[in-house]
């Protein structure tokens, strides 16, 4: 009934599943759902393993249904709700192709499925389903409106499983369907330069929405959209190289949403707060996880010598190699774009001043174990970037796409210039500790202070009532920017809401057909008897 | 061992209640065991015709077709099933009394070899019905009885009038004879036989445009009938219109007609769904979808859809059962049954039945209900019919938004009430979940009986 | 190798300075005044290291110039000084284009996170504008970047030297130099973009906590960082340097043409000045990267 074959791409996504998995199963979680949880990782086995398409779509909707349980836990009902119809309208979409794959192929395996003899506009028919189902998946533009209410009300380990794996089946579906099955001579050109555009377009929006947020799981949420944006663009670029820039950011996303969540998880499991206008200032208090998110934030801004500075470097050489100059601008714009979020997110929690005198306790150690984890392999990254070469041309082997060459694990190349990310740690690393060694020996006298609100504040000396960690709502003045503007205060919403509305009013109107009482209905019935009989006799 | 006894084993044990007073429900377990075992025994020695009565032309036949007795055991499992989860009732006469009654008419119905015995045994089972219908006994259980009375008397009137045609006009009442002659009448006649054998069968198939007594019905009969109609009634008017329909071979174009019922029915039965508000209304109306997907993929008459349809048959009546027997502890619980009742209860098992049964309608992996949409929707791929995949499917996601909404209400925070639910009880709707979802994974063995019931569907006279 | 790049860091600090020290000159007798010595600015920041510090905030305020001077000098060492030379090439054989790009930023993050550490809130203000006026800032910028690299596909700051032999890309693309220059100043902190530590707007903007030696080190650093500033647009756009003398000669002309285009322009707040450069710019930059 079910068909698995092990496969690279397939090994690489369930190692990367099972690795957040088990270190998150190690933090303290008062929601549980052990049932629940294994369920959904069986069914993330059977999506990266299936060999069929059943196998595959079993998979993928077990995937729907688990999350649901596991969110009804803490969510909303009408978060549920919203969850529940975009993921299942997304997995029908996935099962009408499926079904149409198969009315062509006559096979469900993915070895015999050819697309050689289908006619295009059925090749296209089924390229726009699949992408509905992935854009449903990842959070694409206008279909994104289940994905930030969804993470922010869900219990906050479970917030990092959807950021960091469930996201990222979109991709995997996109992979498989375009790269494997429907291989790229039978793609329709102009539908990808569409996609591509569309993951731009989501990048941008979402992270000007992220810099508006008040609540950090929101922001975060936001964040993830646009990262995953950034994939779905370079993906739609279909050419080998594409494929691992995409892949390798894949593997970034993962480890830097893992390290961001759970930290986010102990502020809010010690603190109980979940907005930047009630924390703030507690650098001190926890001084490791305030160096753990830095490295989080450095990673997500995808800057150097951290691990994120090499995905975005393979995404800007990929576009620039196939001249896609326009992707290329808007990408790095979002890119530059996101450092305000970044640092709204340091700022808003550990920055600034205290917003309250509250003594909190110390955060337990299982919440540290998977953002160390995931801060080690970050730093890694950044000085061996060019460690998954091996795998990564395994993987394009198997999908039948050309590899690329592979040089010294510390420089990450491509035809268009490569980067040594020894170099630049290491050069960091020096500079730092002589700078900062010159530094501390300088020997100058210097009055401590003793009260938060000694500071310079224009000639005026603040006292308990101020608020000085008003800092947190940065972000807000860009309202008033016009093109940000039309961003923050148009939305989704409203799109689904009518289209929510119509099918509601229409439901009652056409509920009134079955409301007829019995005289009626029976003088109907005749009524209709003798009609189509007159039309029939003639 | 006759093909009689199936029918006159319960008809004998309603006639017999009052010897047995204090043991009916265990008697109704036991019978069912039995019919069970004699179904069995007629699988090896298919197509079966017999004849009781002395002359051929006059007499009355049952024909046992491979499709008959996979409906025959069918309902008999689903009314095993329902009287298994009886156990835990006290012993009620008047319900042991009709659930046989109907039984019996509903096997006589899908066995029956000639017209005239279609009729009677539709007849029984509409009066069979309507009492179920008047059981609870309450203001709007009457009004509903009389109401389904006086439309199911329209549907007999117009049964009447086909029979009375077809036998002035062919001489025989044996469906055989009638297949073999059906050609040589004249054809404003042979319309009229076809119309009014559809307006007959399709009040009672609870199929568009003749399906507005159904939603009110179910809801003022109790959940305990209104599961005995959805899983037993409907399917067996479907059969045995589709028998009909095949074994006359009719023209394609009545099929067209049929196909776009079928459609009708599903869109706007789901539709209206949208915007109920009390539960036993939300499940008629998607029993009535279902019964329009049924009609669909039974009209087109390709092997592959076929066997879905058939496929289907067997999980919705089982899903059908399963939540309205579950719904029926609510109501015994609460004493009513709107959408609120949702938000009240409490009880972990209850919401996984409920879950199970909503996904497998829905059509979601890993359940029975998946592989049946599945093969359907193979079937319509293979032969190009792109537009109604997609018309399944979207309607399909309206499907998602009332069930899920349901089950969302579960999730609030108000303050429950725990459900106490009798072992027994239990014990039947688990043996029905896990049957769903072993069905869901392991479905080859029924995919082939499917297989083989949808081709002997299609060789329609032959098989006589 | 270590030579090489301490010689960079030197020249970069010294030369950072000299161009302050020139400026202000220059200005004051535009002015109408005399104006400081030349080496006034070498003297400010040394007097500053001596300077006693009057307030500290643990070591995130520490941290923070440190990181900054690190950001500083770390991009220096990756922008090659002359074209098509073996000296004072630092680390650029193992960088490119795009590492130099996002070093730029490392610096400001570190000031970001020192500011930030400390309670005063019109530091963060003046962070925030800075990032916000970065998201304009930068559009027209990168524009003007990628068209170079599609022209010449590469992301080596080397090669696009080299490909100038024949025709500085100032006078190829002309219409993206202009918009490089105009985000240009924006990096330069000159106006009218200068908003950022508008020193008569806001109570010190971002460096308002900063004193003694931590004011020291910031203004050290800002000076080495404007000349890797200099250094890569005159790489970029006016064909790099083949000596010392000439590319003292070349980065010293674009700063005096930046300074005084600043000088007659009057300060943006931060919105309209975001405003400007998505669009004037932008659309500069758009035409001229179509036109490649």
């Amino acid at each position: 009934m079910f068909n698995f074959s092990i496969t690279p791409l397939g090994n690489l996504f369930f190692g990367l599943s099972l690795i957040v998995f088990l270190s998150l199963f190690v933090v303290k979680n008062e929601n549980r759902s052990p049932l629940l949880h294994i369920i959904l990782l069986s069914s993330l086995g059977f999506i990266f393993y299936a060999k069929d398409l059943i196998t595959f779509f079993i998979g993928w909707e077990v995937m729907g249904w688990s999350a649901y349980f596991i969110l009804a836990l803490t969510a909303q009902k009408r978060t549920l709700q919203k969850y529940i119809v975009f993921n299942i309208a997304g997995a029908f979409s996935l099962l009408a192709s499926i079904v149409l794959i198969y009315g062509f192929s006559g096979s469900f395996l993915y070895d015999k499925i050819d697309f050689a003899s289908t006619p295009p506009y059925i090749t296209l028919a089924i390229s726009i389903l699949v992408l509905i189902a992935v854009f449903v998946k990842s959070g694409i533009v206008l279909f994104h409106h289940w994905v930030v209410d969804t993470y922010e009300q869900s219990n906050d380990i479970f917030s990092t499983i959807l950021s960091a794996i469930i996201s990222k089946a979109g991709i995997f579906a996109f992979i498989l369907f375009f790269s494997q099955l429907i291989t790229f001579e039978y793609l329709e050109t102009h539908l990808f330069t569409f996609v591509a555009f569309m993951g731009v377009i989501t990048s941008i929006i979402a992270t000007f929405k992220a810099i508006d947020e008040d609540n950090m799981k929101r922001l975060l949420a936001y964040s993830s959209i646009a990262q995953v944006g950034y994939i779905i663009t370079i993906l739609a670029i279909l050419s080998s190289s594409a494929f691992e820039a995409a892949l390798y950011h894949t593997i970034i996303h993962t480890f830097t949403k893992l390290l961001l969540f759970v930290n986010i998880a102990a502020i809010i499991y010690i603190t109980g707060k979940t907005k930047f206008s009630s924390l703030g200032g507690l650098l001190y208090i926890y001084p490791l996880q305030f160096i753990l998110l830095v490295i989080g934030i450095i990673s997500l801004a995808g800057m150097p010598p951290l691990g994120g500075f090499s995905s975005k470097f393979l995404i800007y050489t990929t576009l620039l190699q196939e001249q896609q100059a326009l992707l290329l601008v808007a990408v790095m714009f979002s890119s530059a774009s996101a450092f305000l979020y970044c640092y709204k997110l340091v700022y808003g929690i550990y920055l600034g001043q205290k917003t309250s005198d509250e003594t909190y306790k110390k955060i337990p150690v299982s919440f540290y174990i998977p953002q160390i984890l995931a801060s080690i392999i970050l730093i890694v990254l950044g000085i061996f970037p060019n460690i998954f070469r091996a795998m990564f041309n395994t993987i394009l082997e198997s999908l039948n796409l050309d590899t690329i060459i592979f040089t010294d694990i510390f420089t990450l190349s491509t035809s268009i210039g490569s980067f040594n990310g020894l170099a630049i740690m290491g050069g960091f690393a020096v500079l730092f500790i002589i700078i900062l060694a010159i530094f501390v020996s300088l020997k100058n006298k210097t009055i401590q202070t003793k009260d938060r609100y000694d500071i310079s504040y224009c000639g005026e000396v603040p006292d308990e009532s101020s608020n000085l960690h008003y800092g947190y709502g940065m972000g807000r003045e860009l309202k008033r920017i016009s093109f940000i503007k039309v961003i923050l205060e148009n939305s989704s919403k409203y799109f689904w809401q009518k289209v929510e509305n119509i099918t509601k009013d229409s439901s009652s109107v056409i509920k009134k057909v079955y409301s007829f009482d019995t005289q009626t209905v029976v003088l109907v019935t005749f009524g209709l008897f003798t009609i189509v009989l007159y039309m029939g006799a003639n | 061992m006759s093909l009689v006894y199936l029918v006159v084993l319960p008809l004998l044990a309603s006639f017999l209640t009052p010897l047995f007073k204090n043991y009916l429900k265990y008697i109704s377990v036991i019978l069912n065991l039995a019919l069970l075992y004699t179904v069995f025994s007629f699988y090896g020695s298919l197509p079966l015709v017999e004849n009781i009565g002395f002359d051929s032309s006059l007499s009355i036949s049952f024909v046992a077709t491979s499709g008959s007795l996979f409906f025959a055991t069918l309902f008999i499992v689903v009314s095993l099933l329902f009287s298994l989860y009886n156990l835990a009732n006290q012993n009620n006469k008047a319900i042991f009394i009709v659930t046989n009654m109907l039984l019996a008419s509903v096997i006589g119905l899908v066995l029956s070899g000639d017209i005239f015995n279609i009729y009677i045994f539709f007849e029984l089972a509409s009066i069979s019905a309507y009492i179920l219908t008047s059981l609870n006994k309450d203001k709007k259980a009457y009004s509903a009885a009389i109401r389904y009375m006086i439309i199911g008397g329209v549907a007999s009137i117009f049964l009447l009038l086909a029979i009375v045609l077809i036998y002035l006009n062919i001489g025989s009442l044996r469906l055989e004879t009638i297949a073999l002659n059906f050609n040589t009448i004249d054809l404003k006649i042979q319309f009229l036989v076809l119309l009014s054998l559809f307006i007959g069968f399709g009040i009672k198939a609870e199929i568009s445009p003749l399906n507005f007594w159904v939603v009110d019905i179910y809801s003022g009969s109790s959940s305990k009938a209104a599961a005995l109609f959805s899983s037993i009634l409907s399917k067996s008017y479907i059969f045995v219109f589709f028998n009909i329909a095949y074994i006359l071979n009719i023209e394609p174009i009545y099929f067209n007609f049929l196909v776009f019922i079928g459609v009708l029915s599903f869109v706007v039965a789901e539709i209206s769904a949208l915007s109920c508000q009390e539960t036993k209304r939300i499940f008629a109306y998607s029993t009535l979808g279902q019964i329009g997907i049924l009609f669909l993929a039974f009209s087109y008459g390709d092997i592959d859809i076929l066997t879905g349809a058939i496929f289907l048959v067997a999980i919705h009546s089982i899903s059908k059962l399963m939540l309205f027997l579950s719904l029926d502890i609510l109501e015994n619980h609460f004493g009513s049954t709107s959408i609120d009742i949702f938000k009240k209860f409490n009880s972990l098992f209850l919401t996984t039945i409920f879950a199970i049964g909503f996904l497998s309608l829905l059509g979601i992996p890993p359940f029975g209900g998946f592989i049946a949409k599945l093969t359907i929707l193979k079937g319509f791929a293979s032969i190009e019919q792109y537009s109604i995949i997609a018309i399944i499917l979207i309607i399909s996601v309206v499907e998602a938004v009332y069930f899920f909404r349901l089950l969302g209400y579960r999730y609030e925070n108000q303050a429950k009430e725990d459900i106490k639910i009798p072992l027994v009880q239990k014990l039947s709707l688990g043996f029905i979940a896990i049957t769903i979802f072993y069905l869901g994974v392991y479905p080859d063995w029924l995919l082939d009986i499917s297989h083989f019931v949808a081709s002997s569907f299609l060789k329609g006279v032959a098989n006589v | 190798m270590f030579f090489d790049s301490l010689m960079m860091i030197i020249l970069a600090y010294g030369f950072g300075f000299l161009y302050y020290g020139l400026y202000r000159n220059i200005s004051a007798r535009v002015h109408g005044r005399f104006g400081p010595s030349i080496a006034q600015s070498f003297f400010d920041s040394i007097k500053l290291f001596t300077k006693n510090n009057s307030t500290t905030f643990g070591w995130m305020f520490y941290a923070g110039p440190v990181i900054m001077a690190t950001g500083a000098m770390l991009t220096v060492l990756f922008i090659p000084f002359l074209n098509s030379s073996d000296s004072l090439v630092g680390l650029s054989s193992y960088g490119n284009l795009i590492v130099v790009l996002y070093l730029m930023v490392l610096g400001p993050l570190g000031n970001a996170l020192g500011v930030g550490s400390n309670s005063n809130p019109f530091g963060v203000m003046g962070v925030t504008r800075g990032l916000t006026r970065l998201i304009g800032l930068e559009l027209p910028f990168y524009i003007a970047v990628i068209g170079l690299m599609v022209a010449n596909q590469t992301i080596d700051i080397g090669v696009i030297m080299a490909n100038q032999s024949d025709g500085y890309n100032a006078f190829s693309h002309p219409l993206l130099f202009i918009a490089a220059f105009i985000s240009f100043l924006g990096f330069m902190g000159k106006s009218p973009f200068d908003v950022v530590g508008a020193p008569q707007e806001v109570y010190s903007g971002p460096a308002s906590e900063f004193s003694g030696k931590f004011l020291a080190l910031a203004l050290s650093q800002s000076a080495i960082f404007s000349f890797a500033k200099l250094l890569l647009m005159v790489n970029l756009f006016l064909g790099g340097a083949d000596t010392l003398i000439d590319l003292v000669f070349k980065t010293f002309i674009l700063f005096i043409v930046a300074v005084f285009v600043g000088d007659v322009y009057a300060r943006l707040t931060t919105i309209k000045s975001v405003e400007f450069l998505v669009r004037v710019p932008t659309v500069i930059g758009l035409v001229g990267l179509l036109w490649v």
